[in-house]
């Protein structure tokens, strides 16, 4: 019953369903991730984007519906063989492994084998990259919140995969912060990354989406471009008129 | 005096790196599967028994014992993964628990049944003669037990620190949805570390009986007692902890015994874990949070 994705998708969600009990988390939900873009998946708060990225990950099996990764099926596949063909994540609140240096958390998520000084000039490589070169030996509850958020990308990025996941990266952080993650994002973009994420700032998911699918009460009610999200009646009532009221 | 509370003070130390042993064993799985498993004490009994079977074919040198007990150890560990953790695990946080108890019993029974409940003897390879240590009389089984302590945990370290499946361990430990999410599959590390704990119980199981001197079915019970008591006593999920409540919980029994009388020995492993329950509940080395 699945459709073949169209070859420029890296990923492609297909009538994905989750329902808990009678609570329909995800209901009939389709979206392509071009490969190379930025995807953001917006709506309001337990509209079920997280839900959507947990079966992605294969954390929660779906109710029905299929996903595709690079053109095969990873629907119902566990969390470490997702992972395994390159599908990297961060999470919405912290998960770093805090009894383990800034190094260690990401020496700890490489899979190379091209032996100890292979692995330990990638780790450096990746901190670099995320701006925390000079922190490497630091323990973990020593750095602040947008350096921890920083690591987590580092350490999602450390198996090199093709596809990261980013739940809410821009939560909690100031205007210098976002800044900087949207150019890291940006520049994951043109090492040949395909960057996922779901976002509330809209500061953020205008900059550098490429793409916009917004999810209400489990369905997609919207997708385009940000111009065109911007534009749509039905997000403005569902989503940015209360947002930007609130705000 | 002084001497005697000092000669007890070595064979404290001594005897307690074999609780250190066994306490990192219950406290090697409880940290990286918050789970206990107290089939742990009937794997090291019955691993004890398996490895006199050597013996008594071909009188086996003690080597070859110790590794038939390790082999043991290591299936009827990977047959405790398989009944009580494998298919069970994500169910009730009691339900491993209780399969584990029940195991305990199982491996219990079938080892009075094998050998009509018998203990049997279990000669010593570190003989009898005690060695003079200076002025001090240590017995040699004792210093076995110390060396293999060290050596052990320094391949456990080696292993937590410095290699690919230690650092898994490590992360699945701390977080098992983060691990997974960077690859990590964390039922095989669950069996590996199933595999090391096991192999860990094979050594526990030789050196409990030749300090015994004998295989005997209430090996089970001590251990377990001792095994729990020095995971508390520690903190719970600690490995240095395990390591001290070891020599602690050793060098308190033996000044015990030597000032008290030994029937006291036991009552006071279980008044110290009263005690750090009340007074420090999550043990010497325990985190503060989890």
């Amino acid at each position: 019953m699945s459709v073949p994705a169209p070859a420029s998708a890296i990923l492609s969600v297909q009538r994905l369903s989750r329902h808990f009990g009678g609570l329909r988390a995800l209901h009939e939900v389709s979206l392509e991730v071009p490969r190379g873009s930025v995807f953001a998946l917006i709506g309001p708060n337990g509209s079920g984007k997280t839900t959507l990225f947990n079966v992605v990950t294969g954390t929660l099996a779906p109710t029905s519906g299929a996903v595709l990764f690079q053109g095969e099926s990873i629907t119902g596949a566990r969390t470490h063989e997702i992972a395994r063909r390159g599908i990297g994540r961060t999470f919405q609140n912290v998960r770093l492994f805090t009894r383990m240096s800034v190094f260690h958390n990401v020496w700890v998520a490489t899979r190379s084998r091209d032996g100890r000084g292979g692995e330990r000039a990638r780790v450096n490589e990746l901190l670099e990259l995320t701006g925390l070169g000079l922190r490497r030996d630091e323990l973990v509850e020593n750095l602040n919140f947008g350096e921890q958020r920083r690591l987590e990308m580092a350490r999602a990025l450390a198996s090199d995969p093709a596809l990261l996941l980013l739940d809410e990266p821009a939560a909690g952080m100031g205007p210098a912060e976002l800044t900087r993650l949207m150019d890291d994002i940006r520049r994951l973009c043109q090492l040949g990354k395909t960057i996922f994420l779901i976002e509330h700032t809209m500061d953020l998911v205008m900059g550098v989406a490429d793409r916009i699918a917004v999810l209400n009460f489990g369905e997609k009610i919207a997708e385009g471009a940000p111009a065109e999200i911007q534009a749509n009646p039905r997000v403005i009532e569902a989503y940015l008129g209360r947002e930007h009221a609130g705000a | 005096m002084f001497f005697d509370a000092a000669e007890q003070f070595i064979n404290g130390v001594m005897y307690g790196s074999l609780y250190a042993l066994i306490g990192g064993g219950f406290t090697i799985l409880f940290g990286v599967m918050r789970r206990f498993n107290m089939a742990y004490g009937a794997t090291i009994m019955a691993a004890a028994y398996v490895s006199l079977v050597p013996l008594y074919l071909f009188r086996a040198p003690f080597w070859l014992m110790v590794l038939t007990g390790l082999a043991a150890a290591i299936l009827i560990g990977l047959l405790v993964e398989f009944c009580c953790f494998r298919f069970i695990k994500k169910g009730h946080e009691l339900a491993p628990l209780v399969a584990t108890i029940g195991m305990l019993i199982a491996i219990t029974e079938a080892i009075v049944h094998a050998t009509d409940a018998a203990g049997l003897k279990y000669p010593s390879p570190f003989g009898d003669e005690s060695l003079e240590l200076g002025r001090f009389l240590v017995r040699p089984d004792y210093l076995a037990v110390l060396v293999a302590g060290v050596l052990c945990f320094t391949l456990i370290f080696l292993l937590l620190y410095k290699t690919r499946l230690g650092r898994a361990m490590r992360a699945v430990a701390e977080r098992p949805e983060a691990a997974q999410i960077l690859g990590v599959s964390v039922q095989r590390v669950n069996v590996l570390t199933f595999v090391l704990t096991s192999a860990l119980a094979g050594v526990i199981g030789f050196f409990a009986a030749v300090s015994v001197g004998s295989a005997r079915p209430d090996i089970a019970a001590f251990v377990t007692g001792k095994g729990l008591v020095v995971m508390v006593l520690g903190g719970l999920g600690s490995l240095p902890g395990a390591i001290v409540g070891g020599l602690v919980l050793g060098v308190l029994e033996f000044q015990a015994t030597w000032f008290l009388g030994a029937s006291y020995r036991d009552i006071l492993a279980f008044l110290i874990l009263f005690v750090i329950l009340v007074f420090r509940p999550r043990g010497l080395l325990g985190a503060r949070t989890t």
